[in-house]
């Protein structure tokens, strides 16, 4: 178990040094020069050079280079790359360049906001996902068997941002209704103001999750049922309830947990338009300001993080994996 | 073949396509939702009763006579829009998906065949690829090489590539093992003919089928990308349509209603057509997703 976890924490870490020169490098393709675009009307030569050393844009690109004479490796302390590393790692993010206030508070302060809104979809996900889609295995082709099938296509093809649109619109234009926008209520002082803010957007991103939870456990449950240990456990004069819930249920839910896993990359980008659209004070839609206002540098630190909340994420859920089924530890 | 046998081929070929619908009803009615939609975008130009661009009404406009869908907040008329938003969506997801279902799949079969090195490498990489979440990758280099028709199809095609990659991948691996046993116990000779006699036509069938489940998805994307205001600029979007109707005040209904009920019956087609193919091809991939 040791060695799995180590192994899958070192293939972790260089996914993730992957992804940091990836998104680095993607950031330095820009086209145009953001010296020139922050130094206004009057720009002369010096001034730019001026704003490059300012920026830290005249250091190398990484801390070891090729090149192309002797010595053919070029090594420097100070480089763009080990700045970037630097600053994540040590949590000194800098100044935004969008709204002039310092990067690392406002993550913290944002964090929660992002991390409540995934928490609350995934429960949403589990609550309602794999009772229906248990159900709809149980009771196979009877009607509430046909409803869940036909309410999960529809919540895997409709798109969040519409749903949360008509949210926003259907009862203020029939009801004049208005939700709370943009500042943030803490869940702490005042539990229920925070639920109605943050559950509506829970709610939407929850509905494509929970269509896609339910398919997959009622598909998972339909093939575990048909297992020859299912027969053997009715046989021995279990209730059927029974069979389904200790055998059944927990068998299969070893593809489930992978796929909710493997949503989170998903709802983080969904995290994104529903804190655009219900103008919640979290990092998706300060990633997608940073990002409108061309502040590269917020951008490839979010989506470092972002990256690294997946990569450990599923880590856990490998984890999980293995701990639910012996046979895959050792393989 | 005379001409009586050549009929009655065609008679029976019709007759098992009558025999396929019938069987799978949901299919039909996706495919149905598809060739409308696609109907209703190439010909919009005959059938839409106003220019999308034109200030054809007043804005805010319940449905009428005139406008049968409403008309949104600058007075142009929804239902014209409607029919001109499926020519962007359409065309940028089936390029799109063409395109990185093709190279995923050149680079699933070579990373699966080869193993070794090349295999691990391209494994990483892809597994690196995912590790991103798509709408941010898809913001991202939407942004840094600026919206337009060419780099949303790129971005969306970058965003295929990796999936199938892996799907593929996995075809040729568990093909492969097949393969060798057969081969081990047969003559010996010819052995990597064989294989790949018998290995791409089943891996380009998979390849084939799972960029038909991708297709909603990649719809749905552009749309995201389009509200969120990345998407091909000057062209009538559905997902910029809603964006619009959600930015504008007072709301008005129909604005947001419309455009976003283009996006869901269209995706709804191509999940329930690609569920259908899916289901016929190889029923024991019904288990998977």
């Amino acid at each position: 178990m040791q060695t799995f976890i180590l192994r899958r924490l070192i293939i972790g870490i260089v996914i993730l040094f992957v992804l940091s020169v990836t998104v680095f490098l993607l950031m330095r393709i820009v086209p145009g020069d953001p010296a020139i675009r922050r130094c206004g009307l009057d720009c002369t030569k010096p001034k730019i050079a001026q704003i490059h050393k300012d920026l830290g844009l005249d250091k190398p690109y990484f801390p070891v280079e090729l090149r192309r004479g002797p010595p053919f490796v070029s090594f420097s302390s100070d480089s763009q790359y080990g700045t970037y590393m630097s600053s994540i790692l040590t949590g000194d993010l800098g100044t935004s360049t969008f709204n002039q206030k310092p990067v690392g508070p406002q993550v913290i302060d944002r964090m929660p906001v992002t991390i409540e809104i995934m928490v609350l979809t995934l429960i949403f996900t589990i609550i309602v996902g794999i009772p229906f889609g248990a159900l709809s295995a149980v009771f196979r082709n009877s009607p509430i068997d046909y409803v869940v099938r036909s309410t999960s296509v529809l919540g895997l093809a409709v798109p969040s941002f519409w749903v949360a649109t008509l949210v926003l619109v259907i009862p203020s234009d029939l009801w004049g209704y208005a939700p709370i926008i943009g500042r943030k209520v803490s869940l702490i002082n005042d539990p229920i103001g925070n639920f109605k803010q943050v559950a509506p957007a829970a709610a939407v991103l929850a509905l494509g999750s929970a269509a896609g939870v339910m398919r997959l456990t009622r598909s998972s449950l339909l093939e575990v049922m048909r297992q020859d240990y299912m027969r053997t456990a009715r046989a021995k004069g279990l209730t059927q309830s029974a069979v389904v819930i200790r055998h059944g249920l927990k068998n299969s839910m070893i593809p489930v947990v992978t796929v909710l896993g493997l949503q989170v990359s998903g709802l983080l980008g969904g995290a994104i338009i529903v804190e655009q659209i219900f103008t919640l004070p979290g990092l998706g839609l300060f990633t997608l300001q940073a990002l409108l206002a061309k502040d590269y540098d917020v951008v490839q630190t979010m989506t470092l993080y972002a990256g690294a909340t997946v990569v450990l994420l599923n880590l856990l859920v490998d984890v999980s994996y293995a701990w639910l089924d012996p046979r895959i530890r050792y393989s | 073949m005379g001409v009586a046998q050549r009929s009655e081929g065609f008679g029976s070929r019709l007759g098992k396509l009558a025999t396929l619908a019938r069987q799978n009803p949901l299919g039909t009615v996706g495919l149905i939702i598809i060739l409308t939609f696609v109907f209703l975008a190439i010909f919009a130009s005959w059938i839409a009763p106003y220019s999308p661009t034109a200030l054809s009404g007043n804005p805010d406009q319940g449905l009428s006579s005139a406008h049968i869908f409403g008309t949104e907040r600058v007075g142009r008329d929804i239902f014209s829009r409607f029919l001109y938003g499926g020519r962007v969506s359409l065309s940028v997801a089936v390029i799109s998906v063409l395109l990185g279902g093709s190279v995923g799949m050149i680079i699933g079969i070579m990373s699966g065949y080869s193993g070794g090195i090349i295999d691990s490498t391209i494994q990483r990489s892809v597994d690196t690829a995912i590790a991103f979440p798509p709408l941010l990758l898809l913001l991202i280099i939407t942004t840094v090489l600026g919206p337009s028709y060419r780099t949303i199809v790129f971005a969306l095609t970058l965003a295929v590539i990796p999936g199938v990659i892996r799907i593929v991948r996995g075809a040729v691996l568990s093909e492969k093992n097949n393969q060798y046993v057969e081969a081990a116990r047969a003559s010996g000779a010819a052995g990597p003919r064989i294989v790949l006699r018998h290995l791409l036509p089943n891996v380009v069938a998979l390849g084939i089928i799972v960029m038909t489940t991708l297709l909603g998805g990649i719809i749905l994307a552009e749309a995201a990308l389009a509200f969120l205001g990345l998407g091909i600029p000057n062209a009538a979007s559905w997902g910029r349509d809603v964006s619009d109707a959600r930015s504008s005040f007072p709301y008005h209904i129909p604005s947001a209603l419309f455009p976003g009920a283009a996006i869901t019956l269209t995706v709804l087609g191509f999940n329930v057509l690609g569920d259908s193919i899916r289901d016929i091809a190889d029923p024991r991939l019904r288990g998977s997703r």
